[in-house]
């Protein structure tokens, strides 16, 4: 007569990266039925990092709000980023979903002067 | 004496209240063990707004009540009569409103129990208001110093018709000259049954205009094809003036009085079988 020996073996895996502080980007999208809402999302940045994000919220069937970089804003129009956003956005965007986005703005300025 | 119900009377004094990082779901689970349709919102123990179980079911469980669309709050004093509670409902489109009595969030109204409740001040039969509606309004319109006129009717007979024909034929003359008052009525005025088979309308107008608007009643109603072609006219007691300048005097007395001489008048212009009997006020005044 023969004894089965049973052995149990768990394989632990770990991946460290760096915590991203914030842990959003430039801009976060938030669709009408997200998870998480927009005034969640903006009092959790800003225990993280005070005073610098916005949130815009928008009149749109989709897209409930956008939250902001204050940064940008200092770059460009609010009203003129927010419309770039949510043309860019909403193609992608649907009402359950939370986006980040990544924006780089680069301001080309080419004067002439009097020599 | 005039019993005007107070919202004291009929808001729920058992609430709970949910704080504004609290989740949808945890409130959710609250309001149905709770068996409650609402509950104010707090944020750092000031009240920032109403969450009702509708809000709710329309947003992701897992979102805080900060990112539900609250209701704006509005605080009503215990004391409010439930008729102001009524046009406080319709001007702010509110679901729920909360009550304060001595300074302190003391209860909830929702619009619900205050229809359900207001469903008794209807009378049956006909659909109109009941004598309270009128005496608010009155109270009001007294209050703000304006004219008001009130036009008091009653149906010529109707006791003999009853009699006569019956309390159910009696019943469907009273429902048509009841519509026909609704329809001909303007719109800035105000209609009741006022008990049996008197009716009154309250005006926001001059004198004048409510004697006007009561011998056009009287000529409709006695013009209308009535079941079993029985013939129907009204007598009416017309009152009306001006409450100037602030006094000490009870509004709603002052209702009670116009009233009573309103509804003699009637009585008066039955017996001389004159449609219409007409008291103006001396002076323009009342009271």
């Amino acid at each position: 007569m023969s004894v089965m020996k049973e052995a149990k073996k768990a394989e632990i895996q770990m991946h460290l990266t760096e915590f991203e502080m914030p842990p959003m980007q430039d801009v976060v999208i938030v669709g009408r039925n997200a998870p998480i809402g927009p005034e969640a999302l903006k009092r959790m940045v800003d225990v993280l990092s005070p005073d610098q994000y916005k949130i815009i919220r928008v009149d749109h069937p989709v897209i409930e709000a956008i939250v902001v970089r204050n940064a940008l804003i200092n770059m460009i129009p609010e009203e003129k980023l927010s419309k770039f956003i949510l043309e860019e956005g909403e193609k992608i965007v649907d009402e359950s979903t939370i986006i980040k986005a990544h924006v780089d703005i680069t301001v080309h300025v080419s004067k002439s002067i009097d020599l | 004496m005039i019993n005007i119900e107070r919202v004291a009377n009929i808001y729920s004094k058992e609430f709970s209240v949910v704080d504004v990082l609290d989740g949808v779901s945890k409130v959710r689970a609250l309001l149905l063990d709770k068996d409650i349709s609402c509950c104010p919102v707090m944020n750092e123990g000031n009240l920032i707004g109403i969450i009702t179980y509708k809000n709710l079911l329309r947003t992701h469980p897992n979102r805080i009540i900060a990112d539900v669309a609250c209701e704006e709050p509005v605080i009503v004093s215990a004391e409010m009569s439930l008729w102001q509670a009524k046009e406080l409902f319709e001007e702010t489109k509110s679901e729920v409103i909360l009550v304060e009595e001595n300074g302190y969030l003391s209860g909830i109204l929702s619009r619900t129990l205050l229809e359900k409740r207001l469903g008794s001040h209807i009378d049956l039969l006909t659909g109109l208001y009941k004598s309270d509606y009128i005496y608010y309004h009155g109270a009001r319109l007294l209050k703000n110093q304006q004219e008001i006129c009130i036009v008091f009717f009653d149906v010529n007979n109707f006791g003999v018709i009853d009699k006569t024909y019956g309390h159910t034929v009696g019943d469907i003359i009273l429902t048509e000259v009841s519509k026909l008052l609704s329809a001909n009525t303007p719109s800035n005025a105000f209609l009741c049954r006022f008990g049996g088979d008197e009716f009154a309308v309250l005006l926001p107008a001059h004198l004048d205009e409510g004697t006007a608007l009561a011998y056009r009643l009287a000529d409709i109603i006695s013009r209308h094809r009535y079941v079993r072609e029985i013939e129907i006219s009204i007598s009416a007691g017309v009152i009306g003036g001006r409450r100037r300048g602030e006094r000490a005097i009870d509004p709603w007395n002052t209702m009670e009085q116009l009233m009573n001489i309103a509804s003699l008048r009637s009585t008066e212009a039955k017996k001389n079988k004159t449609t219409l009997s007409v008291a103006s006020i001396e002076g323009d005044e009342i009271a």
